[in-house]
């Protein structure tokens, strides 16, 4: 291991969710080809399932086949909705709407190991403990549960229990994947974002396209925010998310879309430097006429506003 | 009952089945596609040989993307011949040598919105991944407009030349532009275009399109001129998708 790395540990920061997740297919396999090596991988919601993966097999061969793993979902293989029986929930007083084995087919499709110790890169998945609001790190154990509760968005899938704390989708903790990644030792951070969708020609609809769009604001915001606060105490690069994003984290129908323009962008974006350049100076992208007029490349420039103003 | 999701990328092993020289120096191999086995077109996969005759430093496992289109019952993939041990046992293997076939893999698939037209820009062999995407187009009458410029040296070295005529006549949404850039030395005659792709060419077709979609294969150096050539006419990086693998 070079010397460098030694005094400098990095860490691969990954949070998002949804469809959205496909970008950090693309943003791999480009770091990858630039031969940025992470010392650990810190993930959240789906961003924990790609780091999971990552982990596992990160090679080239392993991020083509993450790749593919994208490439092959459908909505239907991660969201198995139908009215019929989220009325039935709704009817029973269930607190979710998805059943989570579709789910977790996808999740033990994806795994390359059975316990988190057994990753080939030491991953950490973030969850978010439910009662308190706390983040939970989960290193070792079951890799398909600690997944499962990363992603478990809140009201859509149903809380996972480990070790007798009820635990729900990362996104939702006081504290960022940064926070972790920063506690566990990186001196170097490479934020993969997911971004959100800045740009759609519509609102989102629907209770889980909502709840998902709502949440990768949330993620963005606080990946933001943590990025500032935690300047003095690691380097942190934040790859430039997709922008403008005309698509749904609710639309599984474009990842290659989403795969191409990542890889693409972050090829670029480390051609140019990126990864020495300071999180706050990345170029905003103008949409006019379009619903929203912030998206995520602007919120990095704004990244010092108030706390009060940043609270929902 | 759960849904499945598609395969993941896994491994198969396949026999050569046929072996035909599409064009000078670029062979084409075919092989009956192994049951469970689903792809995309624009995908591929790569090919290691199971028992090589002769090996050197490059290694027996190479990335090919398909030819054929997802509806056939058989793989094609073809490959410019190179000195290297591979290629050579390639050109002489016998009927029935064994590949371990692992993918698919690759996110160069033709975009979902059918009104954005689609311009390829293939340079030479990086035309394969192409014909797959034309084939099944046509086999499926997409109602999607697409352009493909195809650059080669010379006329006996551009493969598919003639299916590309043909799907063209079938296929109303298809349009060829093929150029050949170093006629002084060929050996077949051409009364096409000659000279490079360039941003003039391709904007009398673009320039008249709404939102169009680049896709760019072909040796890296002429992928990324390509891309360059793009961003000086002001298209934005997230309409050029491009794949870097070079399989060919």
């Amino acid at each position: 291991m070079p010397a460098a790395r030694r005094s400098e540990p990095t860490a691969f920061v990954l949070a998002g969710g949804g469809s959205l997740g496909a970008v950090q297919a693309g943003m791999l396999h480009a770091l990858h080809g630039g031969g940025i090596v992470p010392d650990f991988l810190v993930g959240s919601s789906v961003g924990a399932l790609n780091a999971a993966h990552f982990a596992g097999r990160p090679d080239a061969a392993g991020i083509r086949a993450l790749e593919q793993i994208w490439l092959g979902l459908r909505r239907a293989d991660v969201f198995p909705f139908s009215l019929w029986g989220g009325f039935l929930r709704f009817l029973t007083k269930r607190s979710y709407i998805v059943r989570p084995d579709a789910l977790r087919a996808v999740i033990d499709q994806a795994l390359s190991f059975d316990d988190l110790g057994d990753a080939r890169i030491p991953c950490h998945v973030t969850a978010t403990d439910l009662l308190e609001g706390t983040a939970v790190v989960l290193s070792r154990g079951p890799a398909s549960e600690a997944l499962m509760a990363s992603a478990a968005v809140p009201a859509i899938f149903p809380p996972v229990q480990i070790s007798g704390r009820l635990l729900i989708d990362g996104g939702v903790a006081s504290n960022t994947p940064i926070a972790t990644a920063v506690r566990l030792g990186a001196r170097r951070i490479i934020v993969l974002p997911t971004g959100f969708s800045c740009a759609l020609d519509r609102p989102p609809r629907g209770t889980i396209e909502m709840a998902l769009h709502a949440l990768n604001l949330l993620v963005m915001r606080q990946l933001v925010d943590d990025t500032e606060r935690y300047a003095d105490r690691a380097r942190i690069a934040v790859v430039p998310p997709i922008c403008p994003l005309a698509i749904s984290a609710y639309d599984f129908s474009r990842t290659a879309e989403l795969i191409q323009r990542a890889k693409t962008s972050t090829k670029r974006w480390l051609a140019d430097g990126g990864l020495d350049k300071a999180a706050g100076a990345l170029p905003h992208n103008e949409h006019p006429d379009r619903l929203t007029a912030v998206c995520p490349r602007k919120a990095m420039a704004n990244a010092a506003l108030p706390q009060d103003e940043v609270a929902v | 009952m759960l849904p499945q999701p598609d395969p993941v990328t896994t491994s198969w092993t396949v026999a050569l089945k046929a072996r035909e020289e599409i064009a000078q120096g670029t062979l084409a191999l075919r092989f009956d596609k192994p049951a469970g086995f689903r792809f995309k077109p624009g995908q591929a996969i790569d090919l290691t040989l199971l028992n090589p005759s002769e090996t050197d430093a490059k290694g027996a496992r190479r990335a090919f993307s398909l030819v054929s289109a997802p509806s056939e019952s058989e793989l094609t993939v073809a490959t410019r011949l190179r000195d290297s041990a591979f290629k050579r046992t390639l050109t002489t293997a016998t009927m029935g040598t064994r590949f371990q076939l692992d993918g698919p893999f690759g996110s160069l698939l033709l975009h979902s919105t059918r009104s954005r037209p689609a311009i390829f820009i293939a340079g030479g062999i990086g035309i394969t991944p192409f014909i797959s995407i034309l084939r099944q187009a046509t086999t499926d009458r997409l109602p999607q407009n697409l352009f493909l410029f195809y650059a080669n040296r010379r006329p006996e070295e551009a493969a598919f030349l003639p299916e590309l005529s043909e799907l063209e006549k079938r296929n109303g949404h298809f349009r060829l532009f093929a150029t050949m850039t170093q006629m002084h030395n060929a050996h077949r005659g051409w009364t096409g275009p000659t000279g490079r792709i360039t941003w003039a060419s391709i904007n009398a077709i673009a320039g008249q399109l709404s939102m169009p979609i680049y896709y760019v294969v072909g040796p890296p150096a002429m992928v990324a001129a390509t891309r360059e050539m793009l961003n000086a006419a002001g298209v934005n990086d997230d309409d050029i998708r491009s794949e870097d693998f070079s399989g060919y």
